[in-house]
């Protein structure tokens, strides 16, 4: 295997499938003398033409780079992938950053195992889709040893403007990840609901839409505000309380009961809602539905 | 007490519990002339001692403006005040603007009393807690009558800065009410969730909060972008799919399982989206699940 140019810094990505190799384009682009390894070799000539290298194994991979980055399907393709005594053995005393989506469970396993081997190891989230990275707003949610953070900042800084270090507990990246998941599937369920409930008014969908992204920044604030509350656990009424928010469940239950609409939505929420109101949180901040869901279901 | 006179006011509330109160502060801080009205007639005396005529009944109360505006705790509420002796009678060629919140079709069937008494109606919703009202930015959106909206803008611009007139169709206010409160609900139930995995893995849900606040403008940009495949129909070539969107949900009931929290909302939301994979629409945009939704009523 050819070495790179010794003024360069190396980086190795080990994936190659959209998002890695877009960040090994970006590496590229950036400068650096990049080694890549994914299962298939068809993927990477792109790259080799670009002046890549093309490492015979994951553990050629490894070995080329002080830093390996690596970004597969799922943590099954990555443990297969890194899992090897040839892997282990060219470890030590090299970074592997994870930017493989996992759960915060499988981010500490990755670590006792990378660690076990004498590597420094950080979990990356990438916030984005491929054609939005390597811009200044491009969020990188990162969790795991400050040193191996230090060391690879300058080459995830090439890769989003916007890192966000979430502390030594390297399950973090993964739990932010998800968390931030589940409120943009909840908002995009509420959205499809509210979508319904326009088709069957006869009103444009675009515009609902339009209409949401208007009042979405402020919808924010008031989470973030809820956040507060939660992290406080004071949920002393400073707005509305929440079982107002419970009758507006039921509103939107009964609404779609009557236009005939699916009620799987509505009935969830304020089946949440009326439990909590039914609890005795009824005049306290909408927040203290939370307590409902600590209570395992 | 003064006999309340017709013409006493420029507009009469009827209904004083916390929001009914706050409109009739509001409209008396407007430099309005006020007469109001109340099954219980304390309610009112702070806002007599501020400068408003209390009517002996609802009857009086409604003669004594040319508009008159109702906001009681529902639509039962409503039709037993304007159901009483001599009130629909006096409400004869004047107009009605129902804000108690309801449904569509409580709208409507509020809409088809006054038509056949000859009331202009407005139905109207206000997105708003009663320690808002009278803001520049509080939303209130009203539906019905083009006429009797031209004639009470002035007096419900005081109410409202940011008044949104929905049209003729006299459900609309109270539909898109319903559509952003489901929305908001969908976010609310996605980031609790999203506190809850953040408590299960120990990082501060105030962080999380602030976070949220952050990308809120990106999911109602996201939320548009959906809005807008919904209403062409256009569901291909997805920045990210169904299935991906589907994929990220399990992940996120499996967490809830490892971690022992909660999993009503994953196991909700990842069953809904497979049910949109399940159906063929898996390589399309997470909006296709609309197809799905409006077979299964």
């Amino acid at each position: 295997m050819t070495i790179a140019n010794e003024s360069r810094q190396a980086v190795s990505v080990i994936g190659l499938g959209l998002m890695g190799f877009t960040i090994a384009r970006l590496l590229l682009g950036a400068g650096y003398a990049v080694t890549v390894w994914n299962r298939t070799r068809a993927k990477a000539e792109p790259l080799i033409a670009e002046g890549a290298i093309l490492a015979p194994s994951a553990a050629a991979a490894v070995s080329a780079s002080p830093i390996t980055l690596i970004c597969v399907y799922d943590y099954k393709a990555t443990n297969a992938i890194l899992e090897t005594d040839e892997v282990a053995a060219a470890l030590a005393g090299r970074i592997l950053v994870q930017l493989t989506t996992g759960s915060p469970q499988e981010a500490r396993e990755a670590e006792a195992w990378a660690h076990q081997h004498g590597a420094g190891y950080l979990d990356g989230a990438i916030q984005v889709a491929p054609d939005q990275m390597a811009q200044p707003d491009t969020t990188i949610l990162l969790s795991g040893a400050q040193t191996a953070l230090g060391q690879s900042e300058p080459i995830l800084r090439v890769l989003g403007g916007n890192l966000t270090y979430l502390g030594e507990k390297i399950g973090a990246a993964s739990a932010m990840d998800m968390a931030t998941l589940s409120y943009l599937y909840g908002a995009i369920l509420g959205f499809f609901h509210g979508a319904l409930i326009c088709e069957a008014e006869g009103f444009d969908v675009g515009a609902y839409g339009a209409i949401i992204a208007r009042v979405a920044p402020g919808f924010g604030e008031f989470l973030k505000h809820e956040g507060t509350v939660i992290q406080t656990g004071d949920y002393a009424v400073s707005q509305s309380p929440l079982r107002i928010s419970t009758e507006a469940t039921i509103r939107i239950l009964q609404a779609a009961r009557e236009s005939r609409l699916n009620t799987d939505f509505p009935a969830l929420v304020s089946g949440v809602f009326q439990k909590a109101t039914a609890a005795g949180y009824g005049d306290e901040e909408l927040a203290a539905a939370i307590k409902v869901l600590r209570q395992s279901a | 007490m003064r006999e309340t006179g017709e013409s006493e006011g420029e507009v009469s509330v009827i209904g004083l519990g916390e929001m009914g109160a706050a409109l009739a502060q509001t409209l008396l801080g407007g430099g309005r002339r006020v007469v109001v009205w109340n099954r219980t007639s304390a309610k009112a005396d702070p806002l007599v001692r501020a400068g408003a005529v209390l009517a002996p009944d609802a009857a009086a109360a409604v003669r004594a403006s040319s508009l008159v505006i109702v906001c009681v705790t529902d639509y039962e509420a409503t039709r037993t005040i304007l159901e009483a002796e001599g009130v629909a009678s006096a409400l004869s060629g004047r107009t009605l603007i129902q804000l108690t919140t309801g449904t569509p079709q409580d709208a409507r069937n509020g809409g088809a009393w006054a038509q056949t008494r000859g009331v202009e109606y407005l139905d109207g919703a206000i997105l708003a807690a009663p320690s808002q009202v009278g803001r520049p930015d509080t939303p209130i959106f009203v539906s019905g009558s083009e006429a009797a909206f031209r004639q009470s803008e002035p007096i419900l611009r005081i109410l409202a800065g940011n008044l949104q007139y929905r049209g003729e169709a006299v459900g609309a206010a109270s539909a898109w009410d319903l559509a952003f409160l489901s929305y908001g609900f969908g976010g609310i139930m996605g980031f609790y969730h999203g506190a809850r995995i953040m408590e299960s893995e120990n990082i501060p849900v105030d962080t999380f909060g602030s976070m949220m606040a952050a990308i809120s403008p990106v999911i109602g940009e996201f939320a548009r972008y959906e809005g807008e495949a919904i209403q062409t129909g256009e569901f291909g070539s997805p920045e990210s799919s169904l299935e991906i969107t589907w994929k990220g949900m399990e992940m996120i009931r499996r967490h809830a399982k490892e971690a022992r929290i909660n999993a009503v909302f994953p196991a909700f939301a990842a069953d809904f989206f497979k049910e949109g994979v399940t159906a063929g629409y898996g390589n399309e945009r997470p909006s296709a699940l609309i197809k799905v939704l409006r077979q299964s009523a």
